[in-house]
């Protein structure tokens, strides 16, 4: 079961040990380093790969649908109206 | 606010620039921060009025993203301080999430049909207004506006710790809610009595 925990900085020996960084890595927030010895696991191992498979198409899901939420023409309009009041002029 | 802070007429050009390309994003965080649409509204026309004010005070070369999602969030405190919305703050949920990654087989054999849908946004919406606000904050500041830990960290006021304890929990309540969004559609059938379920 894939854990959320802190990089101690420990060797990535086993699945275990690479899904606990599953989500560092996919969030790019691993150092170069340890970004290397994890896909190295992941790319080596069938259940691993299939996992982070999974979760990258998951965030990529998330990702694609920010774009159906904006903010209106018509909240555009009050906040420009707003702004104007306030003494924006440009 | 004090009107020095204000920005001289030269700055309102660059003021527009910087920010008005960023009204989306505001947008989508409050909608995260309020689950209500005129309430989105209303922080956010207040977030824009005080960086306005306070245009002075941003630090050129800083993430002007990452300082508008820190005025929206106080935008938002300060108006449920006020009591004009009542939103319950949860930040535990671990029973929730120990209970989604029980069922972390049938999750994922109802997500990955699911995945490869292009109709999944509507869905994806609804699930994070059905997640506690902690979580969903989170997951919208990193998942979908491509904030840091560590700028998260700051916009949230917590430790890159808890951002990424809440992100991982929230990704998995997400997870469920849309893998019972799949069983809906007939896409898988319920979870097994086992909720191991692999």
């Amino acid at each position: 079961m894939m854990q959320h925990t802190h990089d101690d900085g420990a060797p990535i020996k086993d699945c275990r040990g690479a899904m606990n960084k599953l989500f560092d890595l996919l969030d790019g927030e691993l150092t170069p380093d340890r970004e290397r010895e994890v896909r190295s696991h992941i790319t080596s191992c069938p259940d691993c790969f299939s996992h982070h498979d999974f979760e990258e198409r998951f965030l990529k899901a998330l990702q694609a649908a920010k774009k159906s939420v904006c903010a209106s023409e018509k909240l555009r309009d009050r906040l420009m109206s707003a702004l104007r009041a306030e003494g924006l002029t440009r | 606010m004090t009107e020095e802070l204000a920005p001289a007429t030269d700055e309102h050009a660059e003021f527009s620039a910087l920010t008005l390309t960023a009204l989306d994003d505001v947008y989508r965080f409050a909608r995260s921060l309020t689950r209500d649409e005129a309430d989105a509204e209303d922080v956010v026309q207040e977030t824009y009025l005080r960086a306005f004010r306070s245009w002075k005070t941003f630090q050129p070369g800083t993430d002007v993203r990452r300082w508008l999602f820190t005025i929206a969030r106080n935008v938002f405190l300060r108006s449920r301080e006020r009591g004009q919305r009542e939103v319950t703050l949860d930040d535990d949920g671990a029973e929730a999430v120990d209970a989604a990654q029980s069922k972390e087989g049938w999750v994922r054999r109802g997500l990955d049909p699911l995945l490869a849908r292009t109709d999944l946004a509507p869905a994806i919406q609804q699930a994070l207004e059905d997640i506690p606000d902690t979580f969903r904050s989170a997951v919208v500041l990193v998942d979908l506006e491509d904030q840091s830990y560590e700028d998260a960290a700051q916009v949230l006021g917590i430790p890159v710790g808890t951002v990424r304890s809440r992100l991982f929990r929230g990704r998995k309540l997400l997870q469920e809610k849309l893998a019972l969004h799949a069983q809906d559609l007939g896409l898988i059938p319920p979870p097994g009595p086992d909720r191991s379920d692999a």
